[in-house]
């Protein structure tokens, strides 16, 4: 007698959601227990219109392997001005801060975006215009961290990276980390910004380089290294300034460690980049190629067990975090 | 013999594969590339300095090896850039170019056009 609209009170749900009660089959009851027991009594409150509010009575299930929200290759064009209110507004279930999780599936993928940045407001402007809803249809449960550089001494990525590493565990349980350059934009949402196995080149066809590898060791771009494999490679150099071979030093960092680049095909992995002159104070640095010879040796004592910055400011904007660092200057 | 021929153009392939390569990391291919850095300065594909190899008003005490001037570096006609890394290998050897060592010591069949 009893129907399936009879409102159970509130459980928690996801990933805090305490041992619920289930039926043999192990599918969640229609009504809990105790309410079935009390209606058994002489009050019968007239309950068929009250509707049973999904999400808060029902565990989500886990997201499926591959999201069904994805529509392959995309437009990119980089000709329209992008206005942050706008965008914000298009897309009302990122938080603040940057910060989204599937509301109907729970997703294994606990993203951290990095982005290394200073002085490329309108780049970033449309990386949040183009990325968030591709991040939302690959259903993925990440937030997204621009790591300003200030000062003006030469320009610093890895280190950056190092930082957005540090900073955005400090948020949350974030178990992979997608490292992403502010002016790269991929053509097609079956490129996961998630992390696999070994760790992953994402940005492997960029149109700068004709679509394809400029070579078969290049890392650089956007790339997702999973917390652990980060942390075998005692994370990135914090020796590189200027531009330049740092990404070749993370490279042999994993190489050296055992493990091996995962790509996309050049199809699904094609990217954009925003078209721009050389900055200042990114110069090409000319100790690259003698640092890259000898990453075997200064990676023991050069990353993460080396890291020193200071926080000057963390700003939560609708669509990202951002995070204001002095990095120091080179010693 | 045809093994022997075939051999030394392998040979021939690997070495250019190498220079292919070491172009590209120290240039991008880009013809007009120019880098300063510590009172000198590097032109062109194959980022021939001024210090030593060509002349410019930066550097005038420079022996300038080549006999050009280092702005000649800079176009699009590459013959006088080539003559010149020539010149630059023949002196002081493939060390001149960093980028061999840190970047083009393996898989440089990569950098061969399979149409070859």
């Amino acid at each position: 007698p009893f129907s399936a609209s009879l409102p159970c009170p509130p459980r928690p749900t996801g990933r805090n959601a305490a041992a619920a009660p289930t039926t043999p089959d192990n599918q969640p009851p229609a009504c809990c227990p105790l309410q079935k027991a009390r209606l058994n009594a002489t009050e019968a409150p007239n309950l068929t219109s009250v509707a049973v509010p999904q999400t808060t009575s029902l565990p989500l299930p886990a997201c499926p392997e591959e999201s069904p929200l994805l529509v392959g290759p995309m437009l990119i064009e980089f000709n329209m001005p992008v206005d942050l209110e706008l965008v914000a507004k298009q897309n009302p279930n990122v938080k603040m801060g940057g910060r989204y999780t599937p509301r109907d599936c729970v997703s294994p993928h606990k993203v951290a975006i990095i982005i290394p940045f200073r002085n490329r407001q309108e780049h970033l402007k449309y990386w949040l215009y183009y990325l968030h809803p591709i991040l939302q249809r690959q259903q993925l449960d990440y937030g997204i961290y621009v790591i300003n550089q200030a000062g003006d001494t030469m320009f610093n990525r890895a280190k950056l990276l190092n930082v957005g590493f540090r900073e955005a565990l400090k948020d949350y349980d974030y178990t992979c980390f997608v490292f992403s350059d502010v002016d790269l934009i991929p053509m097609n949402d079956r490129n996961a910004y998630r992390c696999f196995s070994q760790p992953r080149h994402i940005s492997v066809a960029m149109d700068k380089f004709g679509f394809s590898l400029p070579y078969v060791q290049y890392f650089g771009g956007v790339s997702a290294l999973s917390k652990q494999q980060f942390l075998t490679i005692n994370g990135f150099p914090n020796n590189y300034w200027g531009w330049g071979g740092e990404d070749d030093d993370i490279f042999n960092r994993l190489v050296f460690r055992g493990m091996s680049i995962s790509r996309p095909n050049a199809v699904v992995g094609r990217c954009r980049m925003i078209r721009h002159s050389r900055d200042k104070k990114n110069e090409p640095n000319p100790q690259r190629f003698d640092r890259i010879a000898h990453t075997k040796e200064t990676m023991l004592s050069d990353g993460l067990n080396s890291l020193t910055y200071q926080v000057l400011d963390v700003q939560r904007y609708p669509l990202y975090t951002q995070i204001t660092v002095d990095i120091g200057t080179p010693s | 013999d045809s093994c022997q021929l075939s051999r030394l153009i392998f040979v021939f392939l690997v070495e250019m594969g190498f220079f292919i390569c070491t172009m590209f990391h120290t240039s991008g291919y880009d013809t007009q590339a120019i880098v300063e850095s510590n009172g000198s300065t590097e032109y062109g594909l194959f980022q021939i300095s001024n210090k030593l190899w060509c002349k410019s008003s930066q550097v005038p005490q420079s022996r300038n090896i080549c006999d050009i001037s280092c702005d000649k570096f800079l176009d699009d006609d590459i013959t006088d850039d080539i003559m010149c890394a020539k010149k630059i290998l023949d002196i002081k050897g493939i060390d001149y170019w960093l980028a061999h060592k840190a970047l083009c010591t393996e898989k440089l069949e990569q950098w061969l056009c399979e149409k070859l």
